[in-house]
């Protein structure tokens, strides 16, 4: 459970570094919807969470993603193969 | 693994070939090809033209063992890796038409982006459709509802048996391939480019727009089903037999640093770019980083596919002038899918040439007056335009009035072209290619700009196409999207784009609402705002108008270019800030 919450935390903490520090974010934020944010930061901030978790998230994947929360089940996923 | 080396004995020959398969065949006796780098920058697959005209023609035999019949479409979703480039011309010496789909990467996108390649697969009648393993789960989903003959990854059409039949390669008069950089992802219009009009735009680009030699080296970052990638990084550098070398596009928005570490470390010559990738680039570079590259080799640093602003380039040459960026390296283009790609090159090793003109004598009259250079004139009372250079000498440009007039040098007006590298037209849609090609053959790009002899400066892209980061959105897609909400009525939405103060397009869509409560209207704000950002990836101001505000024609078409007159007077109206401010 620990770790668990650790992955949304970290994922929180990088986004927070784009958004500054007025973002309200959680679990539950949808990264395109709820933030507003341009295609082209939305990448950024990818690679910014693939190089800090060491992976690479693919093209498919990442087309269900939502929300901070569905990122953070690719991340643990993949962490664990 | 090793990247192709320039070619060491066969003489360069720039474009002068019949067909893309003739192109292919004497490319094939050099050493030169294709080499992709991963996300890494480190690079994964060489396919050399030898190894691809080999393959190709195995795959073209496997092809034609599922008996489609000559001039069949085959869809192909076009990742930067060698399966696009084996089965674009697998496609050549087995008779078919290859159509490059986009390999999308949005977000939480399955939806749309399943739609969208459904539509694109419908609209060019797909026999055969193939993806990379990353994407075919999207292609799949996407046939569902069509009758293709087979569609899967490259291994299950590397699995059938080859044909024993003899080939007859894809003919001078018939079509290369279509393109579906053109249009709406609603109404998708697929530009066919005959092999003649693809060739002869590769010889005008090789022999007078970039003047190819044999010591070039092409990189690019491109997606490979933009004309620009297409065309500009998969075709040329065969007709010319360079070595081309690949990052995909996702690398570069994620590592555009990448970019320049390939073209240093492969002394790269030609590389191009629409604007926002230079400033992208400029944006993301560390300090430190800058001597670590040698862009000495980058002669052609090519600027196109969106209108022009001298600033960020500047920005970009400036920050790379330790690792010898050479700002004479720009050279600003003008071209489109329906002209295969270029219509004119500015002159080589001149740099970026901006003109300064004044805004009221253009807005008022249509007449461009270029002040002289050092001008005392107030920044707000002028415009700045980028001279696009030398139209390519198979084209004939007029430019024209709205009814159809030649205009003489400095007067504004469509941009219209006639040649041999203007497309057949859009395919199986006779409607939209009379639109805007005529029966002796004009092609009305929708383009405004003004010639000065056969140079062309362009004012204006497409009256109504937004374009944001290179990527073209149309309004009308804007507005089925919003007009899909509940609350929002079909024909009261109207969007448009309007240049800042820096030169970017911001995005605006007017709104007509009943609704009067603030909370309501606040929430619908942001509804809207969020619908269109998971569609298109991008932020737009929303402006909610009351009823019966958005202009209409007198038959009751709602007008965009009035819309976004009359939205403009609101923002500057001290009242109206609200119009940009708060409603975001």
């Amino acid at each position: 459970m620990g770790t668990e919450l650790a992955v949304e935390d970290r994922l929180i903490a990088l986004l927070g570094k784009t958004l500054g520090p007025d973002a309200v974010l959680s679990p539950a934020t949808n990264l395109v919807g709820d933030l507003g944010l341009e295609s082209i930061q939305v990448i950024e901030y990818l690679c910014e969470v693939e190089d800090h978790f060491d992976l690479a998230i693919d093209e498919a994947t990442l087309a269900d993603v939502q929300t901070i929360g569905d990122l953070a089940a690719v991340i643990r996923k993949l962490g664990k193969d | 693994m090793k990247a192709t080396i320039r070619n060491s004995q066969l003489p360069l020959r720039n474009a002068d070939f019949d067909t893309l398969v003739e192109a292919l065949e004497y490319a094939a006796e050099g050493e030169a090809g294709y080499n992709f780098y991963d996300g890494r920058g480190e690079l994964f697959a060489v396919l050399s033209y030898r190894e691809l005209r080999v393959e190709a023609m195995a795959l073209a035999r496997r092809l034609r063992g599922l008996g489609c019949k000559r001039g069949a479409r085959v869809a192909i979703v076009a990742e930067t890796e060698p399966m696009f480039h084996r089965f674009f011309f697998a496609c050549q010496y087995a008779g078919y038409i290859p159509v490059a789909l986009p390999a999308g990467f949005q977000l939480g996108a399955r939806k749309a982006y399943v739609e969208q390649l459904e539509r694109m697969l419908d609209s060019c009648g797909a026999d055969l459709a193939v993806a990379p393993e990353s994407h075919v789960g999207f292609l799949r989903q996407a046939v569902e509802r069509l009758n293709l003959v087979k569609a899967g990854t490259p291994d299950e059409f590397d699995a059938l048996p080859e044909a024993d039949c003899v080939l007859e390669p894809l003919r001078a008069d018939e079509t290369a391939y279509l393109q579906y950089t053109s249009g709406s992802t609603r109404f998708p219009r697929g530009v066919e480019i005959s092999q003649h009009c693809v060739m002869t735009n590769l010889r005008d680009i090789a022999v007078h727009g970039l003047k190819i030699t044999r010591e070039d080296r092409m990189v690019a970052w491109l997606p490979l089903y933009h004309d620009m990638g297409l065309v500009g990084f998969v075709l040329l550098p065969l007709g010319s037999q360079l070595s081309a070398d690949y990052l995909s596009p996702r690398t570069f928005a994620m590592r555009p640093r990448l970019w320049l570490k390939v073209i240093s470390q492969n002394r790269g010559t030609i590389s191009s770019s629409p604007p926002f990738g230079y400033a992208l680039c400029a944006k993301r570079l560390r300090l430190t980083d800058q001597d670590r590259y040698d862009l000495s080799s980058w002669r052609v640093a090519c600027v196109g596919a969106e209108r022009i602003h001298p600033e960020p380039l500047r920005q970009f040459a400036h920050v790379l002038a330790p690792a010898k960026f050479d700002p004479r390296a720009f050279v600003a283009c003008y071209g489109m899918a329906e002209c295969a790609l270029a219509i004119s090159f500015a002159d080589l090793g001149a740099g970026i040439s901006a003109i300064k003109v004044d805004k009221e004598t253009m807005a008022t009259t249509g007449r461009v007056e270029p002040l002289p250079e050092g001008a005392d004139e107030r920044a707000e009372d002028t415009l700045t335009f980028v001279d696009c250079g030398e139209i390519l000498p198979s084209f004939q440009m007029a430019i024209r009035d709205d009814e159809g007039r030649d205009l003489p040098d400095y007067q504004c007006g469509r941009i219209c072209l006639k040649g041999p590298s203007v497309m057949s037209g859009y395919f199986q849609n006779p409607t939209a290619t009379a639109e805007v090609l005529s029966k002796d053959g004009w092609l009305d790009t929708g383009d405004i700009g003004y010639r000065v002899g056969t140079h062309v400066v362009v004012t204006a892209r497409r009256k109504d196409v937004i374009i944001v980061n290179g990527r073209n959105i149309w309004p009308h897609d804007l507005e089925y999207v919003a007009e899909s909400l509940p609350g929002v009525r079909f024909g009261n939405v109207s969007a448009f784009s309007f240049a800042d103060d820096s030169g970017a397009d911001q995005v605006v869509m007017v709104v007509e609402s009943r609704e009067t409560n603030p909370a309501k209207m606040r929430s619908l704000i942001d509804e809207l705002k969020s619908l269109i950002n998971t569609h298109f990836g991008i932020t737009c101001h929303i402006d909610l108008v009351p009823p019966r505000t958005l202009p209409r024609t007198s038959s009751g078409k709602l007008s965009r270019s009035k819309a976004k007159q009359d939205f403009l007077a609101r923002a500057e109206a001290p009242q109206g800030a609200s119009a940009l401010g708060a409603h975001g």
